[in-house]
């Protein structure tokens, strides 16, 4: 197999030994320290990046399991010019305090928004609240996380509806 | 500093998967890692080697077949995600209780990564998906060097992390029969990322608006999942929504499986061989465990009376 992972679209050669954690190759050999490392053991939530599209603990991935597919992690939303609209909805809510956590529950919110729009319906609060339940922040707990990711969900919306008319 | 030794390979074939894990006596299946990668970093295995299996055909996908009597039978992978099953519509239609057992395993990140037989072969006694299994009559397909076998779920688990499994076999799927509906509850501290402190499932199956069969199986209240015999005492018991009550009041479907709860709750009691750690003392188990049968029961027969009551309208 090819021993390559795309990382935010860019192909990156990941011949490192195969039970490397990824969360440890994306920080240590990719340079993408945006990503944090909590517990280690898939409890926290704050190693989340998107494998396929998909949130998942990058501190229990092996690269070996990464190898050939794609990575989303906090640096691949939005670009230097434009924020993703759940950053925007973040800091427009104040839904960070001291951060930690917030790499991880942006990458899993623009996950369950692309997953709202295929669907064509946005998530409810209580959707919201089970899909980041995974999150563990342990400075001002989830209320204003919520709201932002309804807010992104809301302008998302929108927006789509502005395409369609 | 991670100090687990692992070796990492990649099964292509089913053959080609037990032929790796015959050849080393520390070689361990790994599907999606949730479990194995935890138990090398925490120590509890020192390393050998990781047999990848979750690229083997044989271990995909959700699929249904006609069973001669006319119903339909699932056949799930050992390797399928939790979120993909979670995704399945036959499994939503068809297995309520699994759904919300899904639901409860873990978070999001866990439920991409984790799969139907790595929760089963991780064998713990409060494992998610073991009660839903066993009311629903789940059969394990196991492969192995002498070739395949089937086991009934009920003989699956034999003691906390311990299966009926021998050496180098591996857990291929496991196949239920569907029909008739179910629901999983459990209790626990946190509500996400957390393990039962005692879970409860229930089938039922409801003809001309009384119980024709029901089971109820219990999950961290012993060494391993239990199934505990309750269709005796629920069997033709009318069961028809009392107006006005809560879905969770014993009297929503009548005052007579009000009064049969009571003694399913005892028999939830009894069957019950809890132990005291870390989570909950042995006596909190057994208080609640009886209640979880009982929740697990009225959910059970609530989505029973959902179902016909469609079939009535379909028909009508």
């Amino acid at each position: 197999m090819n021993r390559v992972i795309r990382i935010n679209g860019t192909e990156w050669p990941a011949d490192v030994p195969p039970t490397t954690p990824l969360s440890d190759f994306l920080r240590e050999h990719a340079g993408l320290t945006g990503t944090k490392i909590g517990c280690r053991t898939g409890e926290c939530g704050a190693c989340t990046v998107l494998l396929d599209g998909r949130p998942v603990t990058s501190c229990l991935v092996w690269v070996a399991r990464a190898w050939g597919r794609d990575v989303t992690t906090v640096e691949g939303l939005g670009d230097d010019q434009r924020l993703d609209p759940v950053q925007v909805a973040f800091l427009e809510l104040n839904a960070a305090q001291c951060g930690f956590c917030i790499p991880g529950l942006l990458v899993s919110a623009r996950a369950l928004l692309d997953e709202a729009a295929a669907r064509g319906w946005p998530p409810t609060a209580l959707e919201v609240r089970e899909r980041l339940s995974g999150h563990l922040c342990r400075c001002t707990g989830y209320q204003k996380i919520v709201e932002a990711v309804l807010k992104a969900a809301e302008n998302g919306m929108k927006e789509m509806r502005l395409e369609l008319g | 500093m991670i100090r687990d030794r692992w070796e990492y390979v990649r099964a292509e074939t089913l053959a080609g998967a037990l032929t790796l894990l015959a050849s080393r006596s520390d070689a361990y299946p790994l599907a999606g890692g949730t479990d194995l990668v935890i138990a090398g970093r925490l120590g509890r295995i020192r390393g050998g080697v990781a047999v990848d299996i979750s690229a083997v055909p044989e271990l995909q996908g959700i699929t249904a077949f006609p069973t001669e009597a006319g119903g339909v039978r699932l056949r799930i992978g050992a390797a399928t995600t939790v979120s993909a099953l979670l995704q399945d519509e036959l499994v939503q239609q068809k297995l309520p209780a699994l759904v919300d057992a899904g639901r409860l395993l873990g978070g999001w990140q866990i439920q991409n990564l984790a799969t139907v037989g790595g929760n089963m072969c991780n064998a713990s006694p409060s494992a998610e998906l073991s009660p839903p299994l066993l009311v629903h009559r789940a059969e394990a397909v196991i492969a192995g060097p002498e070739g395949s076998r089937r086991l009934g779920v009920d003989r699956f688990w034999t003691g906390p992390g311990k299966t009926a499994l021998a050496r180098g076999e591996l857990l291929v799927a496991v196949e239920l029969e569907t029909g008739g509906a179910s629901a999983y509850v459990r209790h626990q501290i946190r509500r996400s990322v957390d393990i039962a402190l005692a879970s409860a499932a229930a089938w039922v199956s409801v003809e001309d608006e009384r119980i024709a069969g029901a089971r109820l199986a219990l999950g961290a209240v012993a060494p391993a999942p239990l199934l505990v015999d309750v269709a005796e005492e629920v069997a033709g018991v009318p069961v028809r929504q009392a107006p006005g009550k809560e879905p969770d009041d014993p009297g929503a479907f009548g005052p007579a499986l009000a009064k049969r709860l009571q003694r399913v709750e005892r028999l939830a009691f009894a069957a019950a061989r809890p132990i005291t750690d870390v989570r909950a003392s042995a006596d909190y188990r057994r208080a609640v465990v009886g209640v979880l049968a009982r929740r697990a029961l009225l959910r059970a027969v609530q989505r029973a009376l959902a179902v016909s009551e469609d079939v009535e309208t379909r028909s009508g």
